[in-house]
């Protein structure tokens, strides 16, 4: 009986925490989870987007819950080098492929293998390139692909493994993985975002595009912080202020950063109310914070229902890495304004968006474990978000300043900070800030274009990021 | 030049961390120019399809409006006000932002805007 009792014991969550010698992790990241927790409910930041991570966070620090297994996104789980051995759940099918090829093919070191498949070291060793990927296909063939000496698993055998052995995040995680939640994210974004005062008001997208500046900043700082250009890119399109969008590329450039990215672009997007009017202030005297804007033009509906397709057709001709986001965003627009299909248009902005917000967000939160999480990394991805944020802001702010003299004084520069994208709330700061200056302004339309065509930049600058290192 | 650029940046292996500092000074450098530019270009394609838009059809709808007045001429209709839709649109959604940040009590929520 006793020794029932003790096996139960020995079961429990609590048992395996202490068990583990980094028992004193969990207890950090239940921490950050509470302050998390806090900054949803509490201060209602972004509450539909930081409590489902914050939950995510949770379940992946529970000892024992196994809801998620990380490992099986990663090539390393199926072949890795350690010590100079072949391990993982592929180890066997790899081990007899390096026996059937000529040992000059290859080396294997204490943590890698370099293959040397050069016309040359072919020659000498008596074989050729077909050869070899025959018999790579004849061994790995259905799990793994071999290109230019460089191993990757194909997501079929991934998603068979987690069909097999994987908890429920980890199927909810999948449409991370497959890039799927980022562009059904955008497809309810463009339903329910109005481009009105961006085609009234087309220089706006000049304001969009100078707010991206963090974005590439973050990148140039990154890669001084000892990141790779790929890690760097990742970081970077936090300053694009779209959680989607730094999803996406993301998963595409350091899937194992997307947990602490994730955070950070949507903690930072939340806090866009506290991190912005510092700097908006800073860069402008209250005589242009003054600045009273003509009204907007009418817009016509033949142009609103162009505009969509114009667009799509546009930035994907251009980057094509950028139609998974702007494609759907589009679509999602087109729905809304073509006014002949509510019914999708109703979905795409309510149920569809909801149900994709709540996957992405437990299984984003759910990649944010102690393991992955607390790092020196995960500080400066931090820091760096935060860079890119206040970079981008006064991107955008400079810019409105330039129009602002170009126009002769027309243009308030404070919309300009409304180019970070961060679709409404950063358009609201910029009326805030407005009223602030003088209580009968209203810039909250004329922010509007800015903060839309801030969506679009940041979609651009993350193809930007694809075309080059995806 | 923006050629070169591109061959420099993609001769760079990117899963690796750069060495020395004039490597990442120069790489972060050309990619924050280009990124920029590339940007900047795009929108502005998409900023001169804006203007192009408004010549063909900001006008499109009034032209409409016009002939289908001289066909009814003779049909006694209600005078419509013609004011701007967008003007009032933007001054609710104004008021209302305001009344949002001053008052975070308020219990209502904007369902339409309907002309009487």
């Amino acid at each position: 009986m006793l020794d029932a009792i003790k096996n139960f014991l020995g079961t429990t969550g609590v048992a395996q925490l202490f068990a583990d010698s980094n028992w004193w992790q969990y207890l950090v990241m239940y921490v950050i989870v509470g302050v998390l927790f806090y900054l949803a409910i509490v201060k209602k930041y972004e509450p539909l987007l930081l409590m489902p991570i914050a939950f995510g966070m949770l379940l992946a620090n529970l000892p024992g819950a196994d809801l998620i297994h990380l490992d099986f996104f990663f090539d390393d789980y199926y072949i890795s080098v350690e010590g100079g051995k072949i391990v993982g759940t592929l180890a066997n099918d790899f081990t007899q492929f390096l026996q059937a090829i000529p040992n000059a093919l290859y080396s294997i070191t204490d943590s890698s293998i370099v293959f040397d498949f050069s016309e040359a070291t072919l020659a000498s060793a008596g074989t050729t390139m077909d050869a070899v990927n025959a018999t790579f296909q004849e061994f790995l063939g259905n799990a793994a692909t071999l290109t230019d000496g460089a191993l990757h698993i194909k997501m079929s055998h991934v998603i068979k493994e987690v069909i097999n052995n994987g908890g429920l995040v980890d199927i909810l995680y999948l449409g991370v993985k497959l890039g799927v939640y980022p562009s059904l994210i955008f497809l309810g974004v463009g339903a329910m975002t109005d481009f009105t005062p961006l085609i009234a008001n087309p220089k706006s997208l000049l304001m969009g595009a100078g707010a991206q500046l963090g974005v590439f900043a973050a990148f140039f700082f990154a890669l001084f912080l000892g990141f790779s250009p790929m890690e760097a890119g990742a970081i970077g399109i936090i300053g694009g202020a779209d959680g989607p969008t730094a999803i996406l590329v993301t998963k595409e450039l350091a899937p194992h950063l997307l947990g602490a990215i994730a955070i950070a672009a949507y903690s930072y997007m939340a806090l866009i109310p506290i991190i912005q009017p510092p700097f908006m202030r800073l860069l402008t005297t209250e005589k242009e914070r003054k600045i009273k804007m003509t009204n907007l033009r009418t817009v016509s509906k033949v142009e609103k229902v162009v505009f969509p397709i114009i667009v799509t057709a546009i930035v994907c001709l251009v980057i094509p890495a950028a139609a998974p986001l702007v494609g759907f965003l589009m679509l999602g627009n087109l729905f809304n304004v073509s006014g002949v299909s509510d019914r999708l248009s109703k979905t795409a902005q309510n149920e569809l968006i909801n149900i994709v917000t709540i996957f992405l967000g437990v299984s984003v939160g759910a990649t944010a474990n102690a393991e992955n999480f607390l790092k020196p990394q995960t500080l400066y991805i931090i820091a760096l978000g935060l860079c890119a944020f206040i970079i981008s802001t006064c991107g955008g702010l400079i810019t409105g300043k330039i129009m602002c003299k170009l126009s002769g004084g027309k243009i308030n520069p404070l919309i300009g900070s409304a180019g970070v994208s961060a679709v409404p709330m950063a358009a609201r700061v910029a009326q805030d800030e407005g009223r602030k200056a003088d209580p009968s302004n209203f810039l909250l339309m004329h922010a509007m274009g800015p903060n839309v065509a801030g969506v679009i930049g940041s979609a651009v600058a993350a193809g930007v990021f694809l075309s080059f290192f995806a | 030049m923006l050629h070169t650029y591109l061959l420099s940046i993609q001769d760079q292996d990117p899963t690796k961390p750069l060495e020395s500092f004039g490597e990442k000074l120069s790489y972060g450098g050309q990619m924050l120019l280009l990124g920029m530019a590339t940007v900047f270009a795009v929108l502005c394609i998409l900023w001169a399809c804006l203007v192009i838009f408004k010549m063909l059809f900001h006008d499109l709808p009034a032209k409409k409006t016009k002939t289908a007045d001289t066909v009814e001429q003779t049909v006694t209709e209600p005078v419509v006000e013609q004011t701007d839709d967008g003007e009032i649109i933007a001054a609710i959604a104004a008021a209302i932002a305001m009344a949002e940040s001053e008052c975070e009590h308020v219990k209502f929520r904007v369902v339409s805007f309907r002309r009487k």
